[in-house]
């Protein structure tokens, strides 16, 4: 039997979910499944000390996060000189028309906002392990979903998602 | 209220994520050992190469390789190489289909050269797909590899016809600032491929090359080449194991 046996079962369960996840955050699909991949790898060349944690998940899903914030940087920096040559339009992904929606608005939102919207309201983390995560204070974190929640509202025209914190969530 | 409110937002995500999820195409479990492995290897690899760097130049540096003989051999496939190969860049936006970086050795302009050759998704707004070939002098570090991508349109599982990149390399061997490369994918009723190569208007003698297996990465048979300077792809000539043409009007595969 091999060592990375359980490996095979968490990269089989975890990489849909992360991936779903990320490309909230990088709005490409693509992107987002190599920077799962990525995570994973290194996951991988770590799985002895990794399977020991309590939730495994939670160190890919950082450090795909991670990588997703640096893919984006990168990305903008190359944009801005493609774009002076033509324009690229995004990748193509069907969803459906009401996810669609809230995809595109999600895109609207600058990358940190979309980060602290992903962690806390998707992948249910607690503001003090979101700021941990992105390496911000808990109170600056606050302020993004704060910011994020009202632009989204604005986005989608439900005025009452400005509101919506959760009190767990806060922590 | 403000609970149901962020049910709201929150199954809005959790609906959108599951959608995307069901759409993402998992490379597997034992691809990202392998890219952890060779990840571990080249971070490995680019501190031996400082190491070294900085030892040749405490000696006074030393040049690195000869340039590319003038005249061009066929390629000999020596079998898989158990090196891992580099990714080499195929543009903004683009990623390798599978796992790619399965390589082959070919032998040419008296040195050895890997030759991976992959697909890679165009996301620039299509799901098109392209074929690009990527080659690098074994004697040399992963730096000095270069590829070469089809452009336009190319057909993405071609039967009988070939596909051929072909196009100029930068930086591949040192010394040679750009040579031509030609590869491409064909049928399995191909055993040689014959290229014919022309500098200006003048058609140069053939070079044969023999075509080599992917292997499981890449099912499908391919062929590569360099150019010698200044010279560029001009035809094609498919031949079966007897080398007999395989083109019905028994005249050059143009692709």
């Amino acid at each position: 039997m091999r060592d990375n046996d359980d490996f095979d079962e968490f990269y089989a369960s975890v990489f849909p979910r992360l991936v779903g996840q990320v490309f909230l955050i990088t709005g490409d699909l693509h992107d987002a499944e190599d920077v799962v991949q990525e995570a994973m790898a290194r996951a991988s060349a770590r799985w002895a000390r990794l399977r020991g944690y309590d939730v495994p998940e939670a160190w890919v899903r950082r450090v795909a996060v991670n990588l997703a914030a640096d893919l984006a940087r990168r990305a903008r920096r190359r944009m801005a000189a493609m774009t002076r040559l033509a324009s690229i339009p995004a990748a193509v992904v069907e969803l459906p028309a009401e996810d669609f929606e809230l995809v595109a608005a999600l895109g609207t939102l600058p990358l940190p906002q979309r980060q602290v919207v992903v962690l806390h309201h998707l992948a249910g983390m607690p503001v003090v392990e979101v700021a941990t995560v992105l390496r911000v204070p808990a109170g600056t974190v606050k302020s993004r979903l704060k910011r994020a929640r009202r632009a989204l509202a604005a986005c989608l025209g439900e005025g009452d998602l400005e509101g919506a914190t959760s009190n767990a969530g806060n922590g | 209220m403000q609970a149901m409110d962020e049910r709201h937002l929150q199954e809005r995500l959790r609906h959108a994520a599951e959608q995307v999820a069901a759409l993402a195409t998992a490379p597997g479990a034992d691809a990202a050992v392998r890219r952890g492995r060779r990840r571990n290897r080249h971070r490995t690899g680019a501190a031996l190469l400082a190491l070294a760097a900085l030892t040749v130049g405490a000696l006074g540096g030393t040049r690195l390789a000869t340039a590319v003989a003038e005249r061009p051999a066929a390629t000999a496939p020596v079998g898989p190489a158990a090196v891992p190969f580099p990714p080499v860049p195929v543009g903004p936006r683009a990623r390798p289909l599978g796992e790619p970086w399965s390589a082959v050795r070919i032998a040419q302009h008296d040195r050895h050269y890997r030759l991976a050759v992959y697909w890679v998704q165009d996301t620039i707004g299509s799901r098109r797909q392209r074929l690009c070939i990527a080659f690098q002098a074994a004697d040399l570090p992963p730096s000095s590899s270069a590829g070469l991508c089809t452009t336009g349109d190319p057909r993405v599982h071609p039967s009988e016809d070939p596909q051929v990149v072909h196009g100029r390399i930068a930086n591949l061997p040192p010394n040679a600032s750009t040579v031509d490369g030609v590869a491409g994918r064909v049928s399995s009723r191909v055993a040689r491929v014959r290229v014919w190569l022309r500098r200006g208007q003048v058609l140069l003698p053939p070079v044969t090359v023999a075509v080599v297996d992917g292997g499981a990465a890449f099912p499908g048979r391919y062929f590569a080449m360099l150019a010698p300077k200044a010279a560029r792809y001009h035809a094609l000539d498919l031949l079966d194991t007897q080398g007999r043409l395989l083109c019905p009007d028994s005249s050059s595969c143009h692709p």
